[in-house]
């Protein structure tokens, strides 16, 4: 069934990437974006919402005040069966409005500066070192989702926060169960709890054996003082510790497959020592792979205008990060080509406004540091299988790749 | 083992189960708790429950559906009150027993009542959610409150109090609040905030009896003869394990229930939390410790105990506790009662910021911050770790990492 069939519904969403070109947005999302007005879509259980699909658009939903983020107001979009159906606790702060989303995340900003991402440099080299080490031990062919993109952030996060990364089996399970959209919403609760559990657990632990990490001092400085509760640090570090590795290991994956696509720009990026050339780059391949695809949703609290249509209290937007990111708004020249010279620095990648996302500086040294150490470590990296055999994330929160079989 | 049994549905009980089932534990959980509440947190009650900022639902420790989905027996408002040990069941207050594998006692402690009055309007002790909101009720602008009492849970609800308006007087037999736990220059310090916030500290005083009228508080009447005129009277004088139930039990319930360093108390019987005096290696003696930390700590250690009793590692903890009083935050690791020695070793009590170390034997046996951040006093429950000779602190007092 195509999202047409039914000339009285609107179209579907969310829909799929196309299967020739999988690193662009879904085709229909393209065309809304070119057409005048919103475009109203069908959710999964024949709710409607708005998608917002312009740069400009974009940019004005999610800085104006009379939008909200808060997932217990009603009629805030549910992209799935699970989409947040939780009412017995307080959602994370990604999911609260000022002032309580600024209260939290204020009392973590300190630790996400630009600066501090700086200092960890070494660190994420000497992380990104290690991984590559092993993977070349183990010879090829690699998976380079779970030999190398998977393990990077991973273990970043679990060593800011706290958490022990022999746990990852687990904590990357349920985050992946997290992220995915087609489960029924009793496994994807069942998961969260899990997690809660496990979270509870070791942050009880924490109290008892402090270490150096986030996750202490928030509960020294933040819970015993009661400026958290309990269950507010244990949402906040699930936040993180999901936030903290999925994204930014499907860009390192799936960005690695764009570039083996395009080797003129592999080769302009691995021979390079600019920091500039290799910042810029990583802000293009952001823009242009855009894997946080169906996560950023909001509803209006007031009756407004935008893009000329009537918004009322109540209506669900859906922002279509991916679809932005490919405007001429944004980047006039060629914006659905991948370019490591475009300067994409204004992209949406980690969204706009108040909820943009606070890992973002860390975010970008991973990949800095990440991605041109594999292609200078492995100079003849290249796949193991035939494109069209590699399989993409559909119907997950965070788009990429499955596997990512890689030889060299 | 297939069956656990924790009696107690508080930090430590919780704390035990979320420990077992977090490491794959698949039999059945009964947990029996008293209280008629999902398990919830205990500090705020004195702190933001008091002085308003928070209302009871912040207090659960894990939200309702959570606690379902750890699959737990949840028997709440039910006290257990017996246990054979023979039979190995637990016998409830209606009359069931609950056959166990495995035993957590998790019962915590009660307050220590004063004879006469408890019961009648303004007399309070606080332990529970219910206690901390009769007392937030009355508390409010000129309102007297007397608190009996001068330890952390009194000087606490000192503080609340007074942020609340309330005009408010501690009773401490000693010569200084809380100078039997911390020693005389840290107890004279905290004092002396209180004081500077308009709080009366009446010392060397007992209170001995209520002065009441019909039927209601009105004052509390001193040994010296004198009474003082008072809305609400706190008592809090300390606490009672709730180890009642257990008594003809077998088991060693004097002063807490006497456990191993793996929290065994006897074959098939562990104990964690306030109710529980665990021997501690550090220490070389058997410490009970009403600390919030200690509690899910020991939970923790008991249920890896359940499931890997052939590979015991004995804990030896360094107890860790904080106070709020006011916006001086009061930290403490190690254990400071029955110290024989106190020194500040770090920073200057004048200047509102210093470290205390205490000394029993030869070591450093705690400290005590007083408005540190948290990161300088770490390496402070290091050196307790290591069983520091105090001669080495007092000498060069920066502990090594
Ligand atoms: C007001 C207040 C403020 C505090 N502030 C601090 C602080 O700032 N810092 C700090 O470190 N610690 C603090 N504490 C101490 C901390 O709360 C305790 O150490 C902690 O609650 C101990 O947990 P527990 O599970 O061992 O016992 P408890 O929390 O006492 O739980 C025991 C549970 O068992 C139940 N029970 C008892 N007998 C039976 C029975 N026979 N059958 C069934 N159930 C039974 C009780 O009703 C209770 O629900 C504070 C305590 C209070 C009361
Ligand atoms: C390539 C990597 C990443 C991308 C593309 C990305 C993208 C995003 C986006 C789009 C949002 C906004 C969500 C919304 O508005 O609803 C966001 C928020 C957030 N991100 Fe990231 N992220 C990345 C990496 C990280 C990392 C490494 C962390 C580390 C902790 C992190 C933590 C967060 C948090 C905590 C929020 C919520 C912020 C708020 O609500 O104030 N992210 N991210």
């Amino acid at each position: 069934m195509t999202p047409h069939d039914h000339a009285c519904l609107p179209p579907r969403f969310p829909q799929a990437r196309p299967s020739e070109c999988p690193f662009d947005p879904p085709q229909d999302y393209q065309d809304w974006r070119r057409r005048d007005g919103l475009q109203r879509a069908t959710l999964w259980n024949g709710s409607t919402a708005w998608v917002v699909t312009r740069y400009e658009d974009i940019r004005a939903v999610l800085s104006d005040p009379r939008v909200s983020a808060d997932a217990r107001n009603p009629g805030m979009p549910r992209l799935s069966p699970a989409g947040e159906d939780r009412t017995d606790q307080e959602p994370p702060f990604v999911r609260l409005d000022d002032p309580e989303h600024a209260r939290q995340r204020r009392m973590l900003t300190a630790d996400f500066t630009a600066k501090q991402a700086a200092a960890l440099r070494p660190q994420v080299q000497r992380l990104v070192d290690e991984a590559l080490d092993e993977m070349v031990r183990k010879g090829p062919p690699a998976d380079l989702l779970t030999d190398f993109a998977l393990p990077v952030p991973s273990r970043v996060i679990a060593v800011l926060l706290g958490v022990p990364y022999d746990d990852h089996p687990f904590f990357q399970s349920c985050s992946n169960k997290l992220l995915d959209m087609s489960l029924p919403a009793e496994e994807v609760r069942a998961t969260s709890q899990a997690f809660g559990t496990y979270l509870y657990t070791l942050v009880e632990s924490k109290a008892a054996e402090p270490g150096d990490d986030l996750l202490s001092r928030l509960l020294a400085e933040r819970v015993e003082t009661g400026e958290l509760t309990r269950q507010q640090l244990v949402s906040m570090a699930l936040l993180m510790l999901i936030a903290g590795h999925e994204t930014t290991a499907n860009t390192i994956a799936l960005g690695t497959l764009a570039l083996l696509r395009h080797p003129e720009q592999l080769a302009l990026l691995r021979d390079t020592e600019d920091p500039a050339v290799i910042a810029r780059a990583i802000e293009e391949l952001l823009r242009y792979l855009s894997v946080v695809e169906n996560v950023v949703v909001r509803v209006a609290v007031d009756d407004f205008t935008l893009a000329g249509e009537q918004i009322r209290a109540g209506d669900g937007l859906i922002i279509s990060l991916p679809a932005g990111n490919r405007d001429t708004a944004l980047l006039p020249d060629r914006p659905n080509a991948l370019d490591i010279t475009h300067n994409a620095r204004a992209h949406l990648a980690f969204g706009f406004g108040v909820h943009q996302c606070l890992g973002q500086n860390l975010a970008r040294t991973e990949l800095q540091v990440a991605i041109p150490s594999l292609l200078r470590r492995l100079p003849s990296l290249a796949l193991a299988v035939p494109f069209e055999e590699v399989s993409f994330r559909q119907q997950m929160s965070v788009y990429g790749v499955t596997r990512l079989p890689v030889t060299w | 083992m297939r069956r656990v049994v924790v009696v107690g549905a508080s930090a430590a009980g919780l704390a035990t189960a979320a420990a077992l089932r977090q490491q794959g534990f698949g039999g059945l959980i009964t947990m029996i708790g008293d209280e008629p509440h999902l398990p919830y947190d205990r500090p705020p009650l004195s702190k933001q429950v008091l002085t308003g900022q928070w209302d009871a639902e912040r207090l659960l420790l894990r939200p309702e559906s959570d606690l379902k989905a750890m699959n737990l027996d949840l028997r709440l408002g039910v006290s257990a009150t017996a246990v054979d040990r023979t039979a190995r069941t637990v016998t409830l207050a209606h009359g069931g027993t609950v056959p166990y594998d495995a035993l957590v006692i998790a019962t915590g402690v009660r307050p220590r009542l004063l004879p006469g009055g408890h019961g009648r309007p303004g007399v309070h002790v606080l332990r529970t959610r219910e206690d901390a909101l009769a007392l937030r009720d009355r508390l409010g602008d000129g309102r007297r409150l007397v608190i009996i009492g001068g330890g952390f849970l009194g000087t606490e609800v000192a503080a609340a109090a007074r942020q609340r308006g309330a005009d408010v007087t501690i009773v401490e037999s000693g010569a200084e609040p809380l100078a039997r736990i911390i020693g005389r220059a840290a107890g004279r310090f905290i004092t002396g905030i209180h004081r500077d916030r308009g709080v009366r500290i009446l010392t060397g005083l007992k209170a001995e009896t209520f002065d009441t009228a019909d039927g209601a508080v009105t004052g509390v009447r001193l040994d010296d003869g004198r009474t003082l005129p008072a809305d609400d009277v706190l008592v809090a004088t300390g606490s009672v394990p709730n180890t009642d139930w257990l008594r003809g039990s077998g088991l060693d319930i004097d002063d807490g229930l006497l456990c191993d360093a793996h929290g065994r108390c006897a074959p098939g019987i562990h104990a964690a939390g306030d109710v529980a005096r665990w021997f501690n290696p550090l220490f070389g003696r058997a410490i009970r410790v009403e600390h919030r930390t200690s509690a899910s700590e020991q939970g923790i250690a008991v249920a890896r105990d359940l499931l890997t009793p052939a590979t015991p590692q004995p804990a030896a903890p360094v107890p860790y506790f904080w106070t709020d009083q006011y916006e001086v935050k009061v930290q403490s690791h190690g254990y400071l009662p029955g110290h024989e020695e106190s020194a500040v070793l770090d920073g200057d009590l004048a200047e509102g910021r210093a470290l205390i170390g205490y000394r029993r034997g030869r070591h450093l046996t705690g400290v005590l911050a007083i408005g540190m951040p948290a990161k300088d006093v770490r390496p402070w429950r290091a050196a307790v770790a290591r069983r520091t000779e105090w001669a080495a602190v007092t000498s060069a007092p920066t502990p090594a990492r």
